[in-house]
């Protein structure tokens, strides 16, 4: 069965709208800056990836507000987004064929957590307020967006880290698959520049100092970033019988686990995934012409990552732009999947390579084309998209022009 | 001084190594311990939490965990930097 996705949406630290998102992936602008949310002082890591000149209540009612974290509200933008982008009239008859699966990485209403433990533990104020709760759970984004829509098919969250809205997107071509649901609004949200969760970071000693610079020498770590991404997906047959606009098809995917370590990843397990969204999508290696790596800018994923690529691609390895968009937008965690997946749609839509920025030099130990600094023109009919979390958890998608 | 520092690092080595503080020596390799470099992160915490001590940027521990083989080396720097935290 094809799938075709008809709806894009994001709110990310280099554009609050999928156009600005385009602009900026194409001019690599840098959305990593000194953090501004809390002060950063006494922190190794002083730089973050934040959404810019945001505000919440251009977007909500205050009462609206009451009962959504950031990281809700981040989900909703661009869900909002996304199901205009797709012309997508939800009414009483189609909603319970409409599925969201909609992810964080994290606890999901990290700002909200934080805020309440230091009023009750730090400051002894005993009263919580009663929305907490609500705004705190990790589905409350999936809840909020079919609350908002009105969409009333299968609706809940994956969690597997850094992959969970990859993961969302192939559950979400898996429902459709299924015959569960005729559409499906499927990505992931983060909010999670908060102190106690900048430290958590820090104290696996893999975050930056400044930017965040994949496959490069010297490059110092993951930056954290937040922000929301949310595709539209529904079957071909669906999309052309309402007139949708089809930005890409999903051509495949593929899941694997490394069952190694809960934090060093695994040439293995990335290869798997990688193989199997190749073979579902019936596609051979030289037939890929970009790749949105999950690049994260450790000393750990990049070798780890370009080996895994060189193992399944082989000699076409050297003809393929390989690039991480994280250089630019920080690490989303758990929207990271689905604002990367549309970074990569983007690329096949507009033929174009985004960078990876502030790329420094070469490593030795990591030898693909990075696309550095500067976007490339590049005519993709394919392109994948690799999202490794925390745990040994891989998915890569593999997205084509329609019609390729 | 460094004798007590000695056995406080010897105590955490064998706990995050799963292992009889007896194996511990100062000779030994810390990969010997069995020790991945997850398992030194997690060194790390405990030495900054038993030393009220603090590991400098990320950059700099790379650059002395490079030259870091033996027990002998990282007591080393915790006796540095529990002499530099008292001098201070």
């Amino acid at each position: 069965m094809r799938i075709a996705i008809t709806g894009l949406g994001t709110i990310s630290s280099i554009g609050n709208n999928q156009e600005t998102l385009l602009e900026s992936l194409k001019e690599g602008r840098c959305g990593i800056a000194e953090t501004s949310l809390f002060n950063p002082q006494e922190f190794r890591a002083k730089t973050s990836a934040e959404v810019k000149n945001y505000n919440p209540e251009d977007y909500f009612t205050i009462k609206q507000l009451v009962a959504l974290d950031r990281f809700a509200q981040f989900a909703i933008i661009s869900a909002r987004e996304a199901v205009q982008d797709a012309k997508l009239t939800i009414t009483p008859e189609n909603a319970p064929r409409i599925a969201v699966i909609h992810s964080t990485g994290t606890v999901g209403g990290q700002t909200t957590q934080e805020h309440n433990y230091q009023r009750f533990y730090e400051q002894g104020i005993p009263r919580v307020h009663p929305m907490t709760v609500a705004k705190i759970m990790p589905s409350a984004s999936a809840s909020q967006i079919s609350i908002e829509l009105g969409a009333k098919g299968p609706v809940f969250g994956t969690a597997s880290a850094c992959a969970s809205s990859a993961h969302a997107i192939a559950m979400g071509s898996l429902l459709l698959q299924s015959g569960l649901a005729d559409v499906v609004i499927a990505g992931g949200a983060e909010a999670t520049i908060t102190p106690g969760f900048i430290r958590s970071w820090e104290a696996m000693r893999v975050v930056s100092q400044d930017f965040c610079r994949p496959f490069s020498q010297k490059r110092g770590g993951v930056v954290i970033g937040e922000g929301a991404g949310t595709l539209v997906l529904e079957t071909l047959e669906h999309a052309e019988a309402r007139n949708a606009p089809i930005h890409a098809e999903c051509l495949g995917f593929g899941m694997s686990a490394d069952a190694t370590s809960i934090l060093q990843p695994d040439v293995d397990g990335a290869m798997r995934s990688m193989q199997m969204a190749l073979d579902q999508a019936k596609l051979q290696p030289d037939q890929i012409q970009y790749i949105n790596a999950h690049g994260t800018g450790t000393a750990q994923n990049d070798p780890t990552e370009t080996q895994a690529i060189r193992q399944v691609f082989g000699a076409a390895a050297d003809n393929i732009a390989v690039s991480s968009t994280k250089s630019m937008l920080g690490h989303t965690l758990g929207a990271a999947g689905a604002v990367e997946a549309i970074a990569t749609i983007q690329a096949i839509k507009h033929d174009f390579a985004p960078p990876t920025i502030s790329f420094l030099a070469p490593d030795p130990l990591c030898d693909l084309d990075y696309v550095p600094n500067k976007a490339r023109s590049l005519k993709i009919d394919y392109a994948l998209s690799n999202s490794f979390g925390f745990g040994g958890l891989n998915v890569a998608l593999v997205f084509g022009k329609h019609n390729a | 001084m460094s004798n007590t520092n000695q056995a406080q690092l010897f105590e955490i080595l064998a706990t995050v190594a799963e292992t009889d503080v007896s194996k511990v020596s100062p000779e030994i390799e810390l990969t010997d311990l069995g020790l991945s470099s997850i398992d030194v992160t997690e060194v790390m915490f405990e030495i900054e939490e038993a030393f009220l001590v603090e590991f400098p940027d990320q950059e700099d521990i790379t650059q002395r965990f490079d030259g870091l083989k033996t027990v002998d080396d990282l007591l080393t720097i915790v006796n540095t930097l529990v002499s530099e935290k008292e001098g201070g």
